[in-house]
C-alpha cells in the first residue's frame, strides 16, 4: 500500500510545484515580451537571446559551445554567438509579414546561403594570422572549402584536431592518399601517430603542397634530420625533393619507395657497368639478382641519400660506405 | 603466453586514475546535472585490459601490439575550466599502456597565457625476423658471422617531449615559444655488399644492423601582431641533429671487406651531426575586406662540421687511400633565402583572383676540395659536389559565378627549377627545368542536395639541353638517359567530382581522376621513363536511417602504370651514330600498380544504455612488373606479381551502467595475406667460407586478434 506524503513533504511539493508554475509563467512571460535581454547568459556573453530557442530541445541546439573555448565568458575575446552569426535582427524577432523565421546573417553547412568567403571571414576576424596568414592564397581557399568544412565548433571534440581521428576527416576528400596509407609501407596515419598536419598546414603555406615547413624536405628533414646533411657525396635527388623517389602516403615497395629498385635506379642513371642489368629474381644462378632482391641497388648501395667518408678505400663516392 | 602490461604501462594508468580521481572528487558524489552535463567540458578516464593471441609482424608494427599477451589500456581526459577566470586544466593521455603512449598538459587562462607540455612514444617494430649470426648488433662494432644463428626482429623508437609556452601581449601582440626534444633509439635493417658475377670472389653481401641512437633537437621562438588588418610575426626556427654513432666498425665476413684493400667497407661512416638555423619573418593586409596579400621571407643558415671517421687500421691519407684533403671535416654550410607573396581579391561579387609568387635558393656554400685522388680515366674529380638548387613559382587563378551557380575557375602554374652539378658526371643533368601548367574547372552547386566539378588540367615541362657528361680526362661518358625528374614532360589530367544527397538521410559522393604522362627521352632512343598513367575511382555513401542507426560505405580502385626502357652497357659518346643506336641492346619494363579498397561501417544505439558498432576494411595492392626484351637482350622475363591483402574487422560495444559510466568492449580480428618475393631466396652470402648465411623473412599469413575490455568515467 502507498504511503500518503508525510505533512512537510506534502508543503515541500506544494511548494516545487509552485515555483515551477511560477517560473514557467515567468519564462513564458519574459519570451512573450521580448524581454529576452533580462534573461541570463548561459554559454557564452549574450547568449540569452539565442538559448530561449536553441536548447537541447531544438533542432539546432548549440548549448555544447559552453564546453569549448569559444564558451569561456572569461575570455572577452572568445566571441559571441552574434560574432559569428551576425547580429541577425530578423532571425531574432521574426517579422511579422513572414511566414517563416529568416536565417541568421552568417550560416554555416552545406545548406547555407551565406557566401563562403564571409563565412570564412567570421572566424579570419579573430585567427587570421599565424598559422592561417596565407589561407587565402591556399588551394583549400580555392576551393570554395569553409571552415566549418573540416571543423566543428560547438562540440567539445573537434575531430580535425583529434590525432586519432584527424586523417578520416581529410580522407572525406582526399581518397587516394586513404587509399595509400592502407599500403604496406607506411607512414602510422592509421594508428595515429603521425598525422596529416604534422607534414602539412591545411590552412595555407608558403612551401608547396601545403607543407608544414618551407618545402618538402625541409617539412621531411624535421623527424628524418640525418638525411639533411650536406655530406661529401649527396645524391641530387635527396636535395631537391624526397617525393622523386619517395611516396609518404604509402607504398607497397619497403621504404616508401614509389618503385622498386632497379626500375627506380633506372629512371636516372646511365647505363654503365651493370645500371642496366636486367631485373631477376633468380637466385643465386644469375649475375643480375642481386639489383632486384632484397632491397636491390640498395644491397651495395647503402648510403644512398648521402655519405660523409673521405676516405678513398672504397667506393664511398658510389654511397657504398 | 608474453605479459605485456609492464610495471611502466600500469604504474602510468595508475597515475592516472589517481589523478582523474583527484579532479572528478567533488563531483564524483553525486552525479552532475543536466545543464552542467551540456556546458562544462567533459572529462573522462578509461582503464582496463586488452589480449593479443598471437605474435604478429604488420598489424602491430606501430600499435605496439606487435607480441601475443596481454595490454594494459589506459586513456584520461581531465579537462578543468575555472569559469570565472577562464583558466584552463587539460591533461590527456592516450594509450598510456602501450608503446605508443601520448600524454599532455595544457594549462593557463584564455587569452592571456597557455603553457602545454607533450610526451609521445612512436614505435616502429620491423615486419621482418632476421636469422642471422651477426654479432654487436645495437652497437658500432659489429662481427659477422655465420655460427650461432638467431631470430632478431629489429626495432626503433621515438620518444619525444615538447614543451610550449605562449603570451598575449595586449590586445594585438603575442609571444610563443617551442622546443621538442627527440630520441630515437633502437636499430635498423643495413648491410654492405659488394657486386660481382656469381663465382667471382669479390662478390659479398653481408647482412649489417645500423645502430640508432640520435637527437633531433627544435626550437621556435616568435613574436606575433594582429589586428583585423595587419598581421605580422617573426621568430626564430632553430634545429640540431645529434647521431650518437659515428661509424660502423665490422670485422668477419671476409678478409677483402675489411681490410685497406680497393673494397674496403669498413669502417662505413654514418649519418654525420648537423644543425640549421632559421629566421623568418610573414605577415598579411588587408587592403580591402575583399582584396589581402601575404608574404613570408626566411633565411636557413645549415652546417655540417662533424669530425670525419677514423682512418681504418693501416690507411694512411695518402693519394691511394686515405682522405687527401688535409680537412677533419666538411664545413658543410648551406643558406637557403626563402620569399613568398600571396595575392587575393574579390574585384567582383561574382569575380575572385588569387596569384602568388615563391622564390627559394639553396645555395650550397660548402667548399669544394678534392677529397680523393682519381685517374685521368676516372668517372669523378675526387671533390665532394655542392647541391645548390633555385625555384621559382608564379600562380594565377581566376574564379567566376557565370550563372545558375556554375563557377568557372582558370589557373596558370609557372615553374622554373635551377640546378648545379660538378664538371665531371655519371649521371645526365641540365641546368635548368621549367613546366607551364594550366587547368581549366566547371563547378556547379546544382541544388542544396548536389554539387559537382570537372576540371582538367594539363601541364608540359621542357628546359635547358642536357650537359655533356665527361670523364676527368675530358673524354665523353654516357649520355642516353634523361633523369626522370629532368625530363621533358606532358602531363594531362582530368578530374570529376560529384556530391549528391538525394534525401536528407543518404549522402553520395563519386571521385574520378586520370592522368597520363608522356616523357621524351634524349634523342628519340626511347631509353629512360616513357610514359606514365594513373587512374582513381572511388565512391562514398553515407545513409543515417536515423539518430540511433547510421550506415557508411566506399569503395575505391586505383591503378598506376607506367612504363620504362634501359640498355646494357651503352657507348661512351656524346651522341650515338646511327650504328650505335642499332647496336644497342635494350629492355623495358611496365610496371603497375593495382589497388582495390573497401570499407564498410554502421554504429548503431540499441537502448539509451547501450551503443555498439562495427566497420570493415579490405584492401589489396598488386604489383606487376612486366619486362620486355625490345632488341638484342634475352631472359628479359617478366617477375611474378609481389600481392598484399588486408583485412580488419573491428567491433565495439559500449553499455552505459548509470549516465556518465560504463563498460567498452573492443574486438579487432586482423588478417593478412602476403605475397611477395623480395626476401624470400634471398641469403646474404658469398661464394667463399665468409658467407653469413643471413635470411630475411615474413610469415605468408598473419592473423591476428585483439580484445580489449575496459571501463570508462566521466565527469563534468
Amino acid at each position: 500500500m502507498r504511503k500518503k506524503p508525510s505533512g512537510i513533504r506534502k508543503w515541500m511539493l506544494a511548494a516545487l510545484a509552485g515555483a515551477a508554475l511560477l517560473g514557467g509563467a515567468q519564462a513564458w512571460a519574459a519570451t512573450e515580451s521580448g524581454e529576452a535581454s533580462k534573461r541570463k547568459d548561459v554559454v557564452q556573453v549574450g547568449d540569452a537571446v539565442c538559448t530561449r530557442c536553441h536548447d537541447e530541445g531544438e533542432a539546432k541546439p548549440i548549448l555544447s559551445i559552453g564546453k569549448t573555448p569559444h564558451g569561456t565568458m572569461a575570455d572577452k575575446k572568445a566571441g559571441t554567438c552574434t560574432s559569428c552569426h551576425g547580429a541577425s535582427p530578423t532571425h531574432i524577432n521574426k517579422p511579422s509579414d513572414v511566414t517563416e523565421r529568416p536565417e541568421p546573417g552568417i550560416n554555416f553547412g552545406k545548406s547555407s546561403s551565406t557566401p563562403i568567403a564571409e563565412r570564412n571571414q567570421a572566424c579570419l576576424n579573430c585567427h587570421q594570422g599565424g598559422a592561417r596568414m596565407h589561407w587565402q592564397s591556399g588551394p583549400h581557399a580555392a576551393a570554395d572549402m569553409e571552415c566549418a568544412s573540416c571543423h566543428r565548433i560547438h562540440s567539445q571534440e573537434d575531430p580535425v584536431r583529434d590525432r586519432a581521428t584527424q586523417p578520416e576527416v581529410c580522407f572525406s576528400c582526399h581518397k587516394e592518399q586513404r587509399a595509400l596509407v592502407n599500403r604496406q609501407s607506411h607512414h602510422p596515419i592509421k594508428e595515429g601517430t603521425v598525422i596529416c598536419a604534422d607534414c602539412h598546414n591545411p590552412h595555407g603555406s608558403a612551401g608547396p603542397k601545403l607543407m608544414a615547413r618551407d618545402s618538402v624536405v625541409q617539412t621531411c628533414y624535421t623527424c628524418h634530420m640525418e638525411k639533411r646533411g650536406p655530406f661529401i657525396r649527396t645524391h641530387q635527388p635527396v636535395t631537391e625533393d624526397c617525393t622523386i623517389c619517395h611516396n609518404p602516403h604509402g607504398s607497397n615497395i619497403d621504404n616508401l619507395l614509389k618503385s622498386r629498385p632497379p626500375f627506380l635506379c633506372q629512371q636516372c642513371h646511365e647505363p654503365s657497368t651493370h645500371q642496366g642489368n636486367i631485373a631477376s629474381t633468380t637466385f643465386p644462378a644469375n649475375t643480375t639478382n642481386n639489383n632486384t632482391l632484397a632491397r636491390g641497388c640498395l644491397n651495395c648501395h647503402t648510403q644512398i641519400h648521402g655519405t660523409n667518408n673521405p676516405l678513398n678505400v672504397g667506393n664511398e663516392r658510389t654511397f657504398r660506405r | 603466453m608474453k605479459m605485456r602490461a609492464d610495471k611502466t604501462a600500469f604504474r602510468i594508468a595508475a597515475l592516472a586514475a589517481a589523478v582523474s580521481a583527484a579532479f572528478s572528487s567533488n563531483v564524483m558524489a553525486e552525479e552532475a546535472d543536466e545543464m552542467t552535463r551540456l556546458i562544462k567540458p567533459e572529462s573522462s578516464v578509461r582503464l582496463g585490459i586488452g589480449s593479443v593471441d598471437k605474435g604478429n609482424a604488420r598489424f602491430g608494427q606501430y600499435l605496439g601490439l606487435q607480441d601475443s599477451g596481454v595490454y594494459g589500456l589506459a586513456d584520461i581526459d581531465v579537462v578543468r575550466r575555472d569559469d570565472a577566470t577562464g583558466t584552463w586544466f587539460k591533461l590527456r593521455g592516450r594509450n598510456l599502456g602501450l608503446d605508443r603512449r601520448e600524454l599532455g598538459l595544457v594549462y593557463g587562462p584564455q587569452g592571456d597565457w597557455k603553457l602545454s607540455l607533450d610526451y609521445r612514444e612512436i614505435p616502429r617494430y620491423s615486419q621482418y625476423t632476421i636469422n642471422t649470426g651477426l654479432q654487436g648488433i645495437g652497437s658500432e662494432n659489429l662481427r659477422v658471422q655465420s655460427a650461432n644463428k638467431r631470430d632478431k626482429v629489429l626495432e626503433t623508437k621515438r620518444e619525444k617531449v615538447s614543451l610550449g609556452f605562449q603570451k598575449s601581449i595586449g590586445d594585438n601582440w603575442s609571444a610563443r615559444f617551442r622546443f621538442t626534444n627527440e630520441e630515437k633509439d633502437g636499430t635498423r635493417l643495413f648491410a654492405r655488399g659488394t657486386s660481382s658475377g656469381v663465382g667471382n670472389a669479390n662478390r659479398w653481401f653481408n647482412f649489417l644492423a645500423e645502430p640508432i641512437d640520435s637527437t633531433i633537437t627544435q626550437w621556435e621562438a616568435l613574436i606575433s601582431y594582429a589586428d583585423p588588418r595587419f598581421q605580422l610575426q617573426g621568430g626564430y626556427y632553430g634545429s640540431h641533429y645529434s647521431n650518437h654513432n659515428t661509424s660502423l666498425n665490422i670485422t668477419g665476413g671476409g678478409v677483402g671487406f675489411n681490410g685497406a684493400g680497393a673494397n674496403t667497407l669498413s669502417p662505413i661512416a654514418l649519418a654525420p651531426s648537423n644543425e640549421a638555423h632559421q629566421f623568418f619573418v610573414d605577415g598579411g593586409y588587408n587592403f580591402t575586406p575583399t582584396t589581402r596579400a601575404s608574404f613570408k621571407v626566411a633565411y636557413t643558415n645549415a652546417t655540417q662540421t662533424d669530425a670525419f671517421v677514423a682512418n681504418p687500421p693501416g690507411v694512411l691519407n695518402t693519394a691511394t687511400t686515405g682522405n687527401i684533403s688535409g680537412r677533419t671535416n666538411l664545413g658543410g654550410r648551406v643558406e637557403t633565402t626563402l620569399a613568398y607573396l600571396g595575392l587575393s581579391s574579390r574585384p567582383l561579387p561574382k569575380l575572385s583572383l588569387l596569384g602568388s609568387l615563391r622564390y627559394e635558393d639553396r645555395d650550397d656554400k660548402t667548399p669544394v676540395v678534392r677529397y680523393i685522388s682519381t685517374t685521368p680515366t676516372g668517372n669523378h674529380d675526387g671533390t665532394n659536389e655542392t647541391r645548390s638548387f633555385r625555384t621559382s613559382q608564379g600562380k594565377f587563378e581566376a574564379n567566376y559565378l557565370v550563372a545558375n551557380g556554375y563557377r568557372l575557375v582558370a589557373g596558370l602554374d609557372h615553374d622554373v627549377k635551377d640546378r648545379d652539378t660538378s664538371d665531371v658526371r655519371v649521371v645526365s643533368h641540365r641546368d635548368t627545368t621549367e613546366e607551364t601548367a594550366w587547368k581549366i574547372e566547371l563547378r556547379r552547386a546544382m541544388s542544396e542536395t548536389a554539387n559537382g566539378s570537372i576540371a582538367y588540367v594539363s601541364s608540359e615541362r621542357t628546359g635547358s639541353d642536357f650537359k655533356v657528361n665527361y670523364r676527368f680526362n675530358g673524354t665523353p661518358g654516357r649520355n642516353v638517359i634523361a633523369p626522370i625528374h629532368l625530363a621533358d614532360r606532358d602531363r594531362e589530367k582530368i578530374r570529376l567530382s560529384a556530391d549528391w544527397t538525394p534525401i536528407e538521410s543518404l549522402s553520395l559522393q563519386a571521385n574520378i581522376e586520370d592522368s597520363r604522362d608522356s616523357y621524351s627521352s634524349r634523342a628519340d632512343l626511347g631509353l629512360g621513363a616513357r610514359r606514365g598513367s594513373s587512374k582513381l575511382y572511388s565512391l562514398d555513401a553515407t545513409y543515417n536511417a536515423s539518430s540511433a542507426l547510421s550506415f557508411n560505405a566506399w569503395a575505391t580502385h586505383s591503378d598506376t602504370q607506367s612504363k620504362q626502357a634501359t640498355a646494357f652497357n651503352a657507348p661512351e659518346v656524346v651522341t650515338l651514330t646511327a650504328a650505335q643506336i642499332s647496336a644497342l641492346n635494350i629492355w623495358s619494363a611496365g610496371l603497375i600498380n593495382k589497388t582495390d579498397a573497401v570499407g564498410l561501417g554502421a554504429d548503431l544505439k540499441l537502448s539509451e544504455k547501450l551503443d555498439v558498432g562495427a566497420d570493415f576494411e579490405f584492401s589489396e595492392d598488386r604489383a606487376e612488373y612486366r619486362l620486355r626484351p625490345e632488341r638484342g637482350v634475352t631472359g628479359a622475363a617478366s617477375l611474378p606479381d609481389i600481392k598484399y591483402r588486408t583485412a580488419t574487422f573491428r567491433l565495439f560495444g559500449r553499455y552505459a551502467l548509470r549516465k556518465n559510466a560504463g563498460i567498452q568492449l573492443d574486438l579487432v580480428h586482423d588478417r593478412r595475406v602476403i605475397d611477395d618475393w623480395t626476401w624470400s631466396t634471398w641469403v646474404y652470402n658469398s661464394p667463399t667460407a665468409a658467407g653469413d648465411g643471413t635470411t630475411v623473412g615474413q610469415d605468408r599469413t598473419q592473423t591476428t586478434t585483439f580484445v580489449g575490455l575496459s571501463g570508462y568515467y566521466k565527469w563534468w
